[in-house]
């Protein structure tokens, strides 16, 4: 519907946030100019491996943010017409970065002024 | 006693006799010893004598002079280390930067600091190249490019190094074997790349050679003679410039295609296939190509002075020689400036223009020149053509 | 000559180990000179920033975001520090609102004119790409004198800047904008008029506006096909001073394919930019007001921030610049924020937009597209 509608859509980017507890949220970002709107729709997922339909018929231009969300959230799009890993190493499939229980190393984090927080953000997260 | 004893026939054998010719035996020996070793210091010193007759005696003395230092093979590569640094310094110029200016005074030592340091560096050779066809063909190269230099007339009467009655065609037959040698390098190093580039090495030679040939076939017309001496002692009263203005202009473009500088780039593009049939060289392999290079834009200067620019006449009062360099210098000039003013043009782009362009107007100024010989007799008698 | 070509296909990784390759790799699939197939690959340059902002502090998210692209560095840090200021509701003084205009402006035009050399070294003419990086050295030399560094500037801070123009600072920004005005007229005439110039570009990388929407591509690669798309006029920022000085939208229209864009347009639309944002800073230069330049309740808002979702974007050298950042209750530092760099559309755009096209046009085109491994690996 966006398609015929709003004919400069641009698809601008789409991304997850890990809310914990297994929850995240699906963020699609398009911007049109001729109407100078920005539409955000907000998607809520739950699960270990939460699947949604891929828009990448839609939009092209998505088919690469899927890839990155994919990576780094495990989240699944099904019909994605190209699953690979876009910008990790191959050690790294499977350890979904992004999610606040992939722990890095925050030895110096006292550098940046920052105090940590006083629980960690979920047990059983080692170094993956 | 003599006569038959016992059915045997006794021969005369005195035992004394025999003792006595021992000394002549011995001696008889010793002197073949001498002889044969008399013989062999003859036959060495006879050596060493015509050796020194080859070298030294005045006329042979000369041809080597010539031939390994003035104008030859010394003269040769300091004028290719010259070359290097000029080139350099005018890119720079032009590009608003100062080139090397460290070493020497204007960075004159520069390209001695490289070449030593080249010289001295890994050579790597990949596992999928063929290992003695990748060591020998950038010497092969070096040498097929430097070779022409002996027939280049620097001078009239004595300062040149040899001269044949086609050896216009023979300057030609060593030129085109240089893209043979690029392709055959980009084949033999193993590396698509390099692969890519040598392809491209032999199609700039498809679309340059044949304008740059049909470039010197007018001059050659003019002169009567394919010998690279006939064609300059031909302009004694007029260059060939002032005849064939537009055949100097294709010449120039087509010899720049041919050695594969900008804008005829393609075979080394390093931007597009890194640097295409040179890629895989390293060290004193590419020392040999990158001085092979600037060897052939230096001989090719070389040649248009000859052919178009009349060699060693000029200015009365200076030696031929340096007549001849003044030229080759102004020449040279102009190729560096005309290659660092164009950007690099696609491969088939080359070709289209080398067909589309060069070649006609070089055939159409070659026919030109042969009508006005017929047609205007005042041109004809300025020629060795027409008439006494 | 078999009777699938694709039997001949040989496949070449124009690989991270290449002259123009600088931080990507992408596998070409050669049939003859021909491209029959492009797969991009990026990676080789991530630095996982977006988690890297979920450990810094609001103050330094900025520094994180202009080592995204630090030829921009002036518009790439602007996202963050506007989402902040959104979430904190920062009053930004209007000092600091013109400074941060003039500086990215200006910053605009060291890229292009970083863009400009790297694009005609790629060419092969190296004495066209060494000109606008001699001028590229007196837009780097205002840079020093305003901030101390070339590159890594960090200018804007939540609430205003860090830094306050002085007399010498100006002095720079108007030799560069002077230098830069008086060379253009001759430098365009020697790069539009070159016949090989034209040769090499026409026609390579031709997309139409809705191609090019659709695969993500925003900024000039949309710009030069006629559509006015530009942030800075869609959705003006109220903390920066676009709305003070009159100005048009640069495009590019082309006669012969309307609607499209090929690599000779995209070179001719970003000098129209560059001439645009001289424009902008000539005439933003007299209106610098006088003020602070921060605002004096920053320091002690921007510790820490109220939960909160904000969306900063600018309009940066190759397109929509964006960081969406959601924060928790008095949080330190990003709860989420992730970053949107145009170069991650124009290297997907590859995929589609090079088959076809001949192996020493893959550079062409891609380069034509301004691309920037820092935008998509981050």
């Amino acid at each position: 519907m966006i398609n015929e509608e709003v004919h400069d859509a641009l698809p601008e980017s789409v991304f997850g946030i890990d809310l914990e507890n297994d929850k995240y949220e699906l963020i699609y970002i398009i911007w049109s100019h001729s109407n100078r709107l920005l539409l955000q729709l907000r998607v809520s997922l739950e699960g270990e491996r939460p699947e949604i339909e891929s828009t990448c018929d839609i939009f092209p231009g998505f088919e690469w943010h899927e890839r990155e969300t994919r990576e780094m959230f495990g989240i699944e799009f099904k019909n994605h017409p190209d699953p690979r890993l876009l910008l990790l190493p191959d050690e790294l499939e499977g350890a979904f970065p992004l999610r606040k229980r992939f722990q890095t190393d925050r030895s110096r984090l006292d550098e940046t002024g920052i105090t940590p927080p006083k629980t960690p953000t979920r047990t059983g997260g080692a170094n993956q | 006693m003599v006569g038959p004893v016992n059915g045997g026939v006794m021969l005369q054998f005195d035992f004394f006799t025999w003792l006595a010719g021992i000394p002549d035996w011995i001696y008889g020996i010793l002197q073949w010893i001498i002889n044969l070793v008399l013989g062999v210091f003859y036959w060495a010193w006879g050596i060493i004598e015509w050796l020194w007759a080859m070298v030294f005696s005045p006329a042979n003395f000369m041809f080597l002079f010539r031939a390994v230092l003035f104008p030859g093979l010394i003269f040769v590569v300091l004028t290719l280390i010259w070359a290097v640094w000029f080139t350099r310094k005018l890119w720079g110029r032009i590009q608003d930067r100062r080139g090397p200016f460290h070493i020497g005074k204007y960075g004159g030592l520069q390209l001695f600091a490289d070449a030593i340091k080249l010289i001295g560096k890994e050579t790597i050779i990949p596992d999928n190249a063929k290992r003695w066809m990748f060591r020998f063909l950038p010497c092969l190269l070096l040498v097929v490019v430097l070779l022409p230099f002996c027939f280049i007339p620097w001078d009239f009467d004595f300062w040149y190094i040899s001269d044949l009655s086609v050896s216009l065609v023979l300057v030609f037959a060593f030129l085109t074997a240089v893209p043979v040698v690029s392709l055959l390098a980009g084949w033999v190093s193993g590396c698509k790349y390099s692969l890519i580039g040598g392809f491209r090495a032999a199609n700039n030679q498809f679309a340059a050679e044949i304008p740059m040939i049909v470039s010197s076939a007018g001059p050659a017309m003019l002169a009567g003679s394919l010998s690279l001496m006939g064609i300059a002692q031909a302009q004694t009263s007029v260059w060939f410039a002032v005849v064939l203005p537009v055949n100097l202009a294709t010449f120039l473009i087509a010899a720049i295609a041919s050695v594969g500088v900008f804008p005829f780039d393609a075979p080394v593009a390093d931007s597009e296939i890194i640097f295409g049939w040179r890629t895989e060289f390293t060290g004193i392999y590419f020392t040999l190509t990158y001085f092979a290079e600037f060897a052939e834009q230096m001989l090719y200067s070389a040649i248009i002075v000859a052919l178009f620019l009349g060699g060693p006449v000029g200015l009365p009062f200076l030696p031929g020689a340096v007549n001849f360099t003044i030229k080759f210098i102004i020449t040279f000039f102009f190729f560096v400036l005309v290659s660092s003013s164009f950007q690099r043009l696609r491969q088939d782009q080359i070709v289209h223009y080398c067909w589309r362009y060069l070649l006609p107007l070089a055939l159409l100024n070659v026919i030109f020149a042969m009508l006005a010989i017929v047609y205007l007799p005042e041109l004809a008698a300025l020629l060795p053509l027409g008439g006494p | 000559m078999s009777p699938n070509i694709l039997d001949e296909a040989i496949d070449v990784w124009f690989g991270p180990q290449h002259v123009s390759a600088h931080g990507w790799a992408t596998k070409l699939t050669l049939v003859g000179d021909y491209i029959v197939k492009c797969d991009p690959n990026a990676g080789y340059f991530h630095r996982s920033a977006e988690k890297v902002l979920e450990y810094r502090t609001f103050r330094q998210g900025s520094l994180v975001m202009e080592r995204m692209c630090m030829l921009e560095a002036f518009l790439a840090e602007y996202p963050y520090v506007a989402a902040v200021e959104k979430i904190a509701e920062l009053e930004v003084p209007d000092r600091a609102k013109v400074m941060r205009t003039i500086m990215m402006e200006l910053s605009r035009l060291h890229s292009i004119q970083f863009w400009w050399g790297q694009f005609n070294a790629e060419l092969g003419f190296f004495t066209m790409a060494l000109w606008p990086w001699v001028d590229r050295e007196y837009s780097l030399d205002a840079f020093e004198e305003l901030t101390g560094s070339r590159h890594t500037v960090s200018f804007s801070t939540p609430g205003g800047t860090r830094f306050d123009f002085n007399e010498k600072v100006l002095k720079q920004i108007n030799r560069a904008v002077k230098r830069f005005e008086d060379r253009l007229p001759k430098f365009r005439d020697m790069q539009m008029g070159s016949p090989t110039f034209r040769a090499r570009t026409k026609g390579i990388g031709q997309y139409t506006a809705k191609q090019g929407l659709k695969w993500g591509l925003s900024g000039p690669p949309i710009k030069a096909c006629g559509i006015p798309m530009d942030l800075r006029k869609d959705a003006p920022d109220s903390n920066l001073a676009y709305n003070l000085c009159d100005w048009e939208v640069p495009i590019t229209e082309n006669p012969d394919h309307p609607g499209e864009s090929d690599a000779l347009d995209r070179m001719e639309q970003r000098f129209k930019e560059a001439e645009t944002s001289v424009e902008i800073i000539k005439q933003l230069l007299p209106q610098l007001p006088e003020g602070p330049i921060i605002d004096a309740k920053a320091r002690a808002k921007v510790n820490r921030l109220p939960a909160g979702e904000a969306y900063g974007r600018v309009e940066g050298t190759r397109g929509i610049t964006s960081l969406w950042l959601k924060t928790q209750d008095k949080a330190q530092s990003a709860y989420r924020a992730k970053i949107r760099g145009p170069c991650f559309a124009s290297y997907y755009a590859l995929k589609d937009l090079v088959p076809g096209a001949k192996f020493a046009d893959f550079i062409v085109i891609f380069g034509s597209l301004d691309p920037y491994p820092g935008w998509w690996d981050r």
